[in-house]
């Protein structure tokens, strides 16, 4: 073999060595952008479909013995974890809560109601319960003790 | 020289057009699923804007309540709570009935709902709330 075709064969491995390292970086950062949409269009579609509402008496707040009772209706179309919720009594973040699905159903779907027993203290007057999906999506309401 | 300037043009004309399939599937899903949830989100907002019960009567006696549906949307009578002096006593809920339409699971704009509690309601304060949320009280 000539120099010339030497030459040759050394710049032809070379580009199909570059152009197929390029091919794999792109390919490779097209794949992970692709899944960063599908995660993200996941994320924003869940927010979309998530609603809660919280359905208390806000004159009748279930208070006995230290332990608040608040509602929370599962309006959206999506059911819900109700490990996902943080509840806030006038601003607070409650941790000494624990929850029940009303029914006796296995999962928070969409029309179930969930039960909240917060073990708080609260004086006479108005208060403010709000409760938040991890995803952002909340509800709140005021109510009298 | 031209071989690889062939060759290696083939191999990233055959990357783009992988990477732009890729980008274009992955968006295209992006705005098929958003159109969906965005159309059941206002969808849903529609519903519970169109939704309104009211209480008409209430015989504790015998734990009936009447309710009719004032709104302009078809509910599920099934779907519905009921909260008596604050507390939820869905499950005490033991007939819930369409008046003159025993038996339809359909809470039709402008029907009257018939539902029994078995909890003790005398003066009570009942609070009814609907599938998306809206509330009543008596």
């Amino acid at each position: 073999m000539s120099d010339s075709g030497t030459t040759q064969v050394i710049f032809f491995v070379a580009a199909i060595v570059v152009a197929g390292a390029l091919s794999g970086v792109f390919i490779g950062l097209s794949g992970n952008m692709a899944s960063a949409v599908e995660n993200r269009a996941n994320n924003f579609s869940d927010k979309l479909d998530t609603s809660i509402k919280v359905i208390n008496d806000p004159a009748f707040m279930p208070y006995n013995d230290s332990i608040l009772n608040v509602y929370v209706k599962n309006t959206g179309s999506i059911s819900l974890l109700p490990t996902d919720l943080t509840v806030m009594i006038d601003g607070k973040d409650e941790n000494s809560s624990s929850w029940t699905i009303v029914g006796g159903s296995n999962e928070w779907a969409p029309s179930i109601v969930l039960e909240i027993h917060l073990n708080i203290i609260l004086a006479n007057g108005d208060h403010t319960a709000k409760v938040v999906i991890s995803n952002g999506i909340s509800d709140s309401m005021g109510f009298r003790i | 020289m031209g071989l690889s300037v062939s060759a290696a043009s083939a191999i990233l004309f055959s990357t783009f057009l992988i990477v732009f399939g890729a980008m274009f599937g992955s968006i295209n899903m992006y705005q098929d699923k958003i159109q969906s949830a965005q159309e059941d989100n206002y969808s849903r907002a529609l519903e519970a804007q169109a939704t309104s019960i009211t209480i008409n009567s209430v015989d504790a006696l015998n734990g009936t309540i009447t309710v009719t549906n004032v709104g302009s949307t078809t509910l599920d009578p099934e779907k519905m709570d009921l909260l008596i002096n604050g507390s939820i006593e869905t499950s005490s809920i033991s007939l819930l009935s369409i008046d003159q339409h025993p038996g339809s699971k359909l809470w039709l704009p402008g029907d009257v709902l018939v539902m029994h509690s078995d909890f003790n309601i005398i003066g009570a304060h009942i609070e009814l709330v609907t599938e998306c949320g809206t509330v009543t009280y008596s």
